[in-house]
């Protein structure tokens, strides 16, 4: 029971985790407070749990495909706030951050990591919640919170090594994180609508099974951070590459297109700096 | 200029949106599986090749228990004394093992795709 628990918590808190310690780190340019993060967990938290009690009847919505439904929509609002929250960044001046545009961000990084704890969150709460009344719940729950802390380990471990490099390099990497981030959220999202048959399932593109098995340790780990599937559909990759192209686009578009100077004196806003 | 181009975009992602849903559902061959006490029942059957599946998976246990398989691609969380539908294929011929990712020690089974 015990190395289940472990295993299956870390990979629901890995994604998570992951993404939280990319946009810390990428806050840190913004300089906003960073009151989004236990807003986002404890509000994600609570609808997950909402959620997970109220599982049964979501899952039969549109003839059983209630579940894929909401999670597509998390999945997709996820990417689309991500690629806001990047075009953010790149248009924010880190030495004279505009107000208005620092709390925008904030709000971006809301619903990130709300979207995110709320799918993750209610697949934990309905596992744990399995063996409540068992006399396996300590147990698991042990292994859960050991799981738990692994996740959230990789999570800080992330930020630190992403803070640790100067601006540039730093920039970059949460830029390229962030990408593939939202490429696999909208590929994931084209499974599910798979899954329950709104979207047409063709032969995989290819099968890189016997190179990295999904199963493998590095199959994991790869999973959260990258999306990494064996056997991947050509309208999962075409999902995958929008999301990354929709991110990058999303950074570069301000140097192309620069702002007009009447929008950039846009009355203060917000007062989250 | 700028405009042009987001109106574009959303032409193509629109596009796109309406090809994938112009495919929905056609009637599926289905196939029931029970779980049991974290064991599915039938734990292996055969499907045809090349063939869309519905899998209608009902859950007896009072606990939820996640259908999953990695090389169908299926993840999905069926809770206790429910139903769910996940619709698979078509698949080309071989084995794709599936397991219920929160009783893994017990809940096992394999498509037999032929």
């Amino acid at each position: 029971m015990l190395p289940n628990a472990v295993i299956l918590i870390l990979q629901e808190t890995l994604e998570a985790a992951l993404l939280i310690g990319v946009l810390l780190a990428v806050s840190t340019r913004v300089h906003d407070s960073k009151r989004w993060l236990p807003i986002a967990l404890v509000s994600g938290g609570c609808v997950a749990a909402i959620l997970a009690n109220q599982m049964g009847i979501i899952s039969e919505w549109f003839d059983y495909a209630g579940q894929e439904l909401l999670n597509a929509l998390f999945q997709t609002i996820i990417c689309l706030a991500i690629a806001l929250a990047v075009w953010l960044t790149a248009t924010i001046d880190p030495l004279n951050p505009q107000p208005g545009k620092v709390a925008a961000f904030s709000h971006c990084a809301i619903i990130i990591i709300f979207c995110a704890v709320v799918r993750e969150g209610q697949e934990i709460i309905l596992y744990l919640g399995g063996f409540m009344y068992t006399e396996n719940f300590q147990k698991v729950l042990t292994g859960g919170a050991l799981g738990f802390s692994i996740g959230a380990s990789i999570g800080i471990l992330l930020f630190y090594s992403l803070v640790d490099h100067s601006g540039r390099e730093r920039r970059t990497a949460c830029l390229v994180l962030l990408a593939l981030f939202a490429g696999n959220m909208l590929s994931q999202s084209t499974l599910l609508l798979m899954q329950i048959d709104w979207v047409t399932q063709s032969p995989p593109i290819w099968n890189t099974s016997t190179f990295v098995a999904e199963t493998s340790i590095f199959g994991q780990l790869l999973y959260p951070l990258v999306g990494y599937e064996a056997t991947p559909s050509p309208i999962q990759a075409a999902a995958y590459i929008l999301g990354v192209t929709l991110v990058t686009g999303a950074n570069f578009m301000p140097r192309y297109y620069p702002e007009k100077k009447k929008q950039q004196v846009q009355p203060v806003r917000g007062n989250d700096a | 200029m700028n405009r042009l181009i987001i109106n574009r975009i959303l032409f193509y992602f629109g596009l796109l949106l309406a090809i994938a849903l112009s495919s929905i559902s056609q009637a599926a061959p289905i196939i029931k599986i029970e779980i049991k006490d974290h064991l599915f029942y039938p734990s292996e059957f055969s499907v045809p090749a090349n063939t869309k599946i519905k899998l209608l998976i009902i859950n007896n246990d009072p606990t939820p228990e996640e259908f999953e398989s990695y090389e169908l691609n299926r993840e999905k969380v069926i809770i206790g004394n429910s139903k769910a539908v996940i619709f698979i294929g078509p698949l080309s011929p071989g084995t794709y093992p599936f397991f219920g990712e929160f009783y893994p020690k017990t809940a096992q089974g394999k498509i037999l795709v032929n």
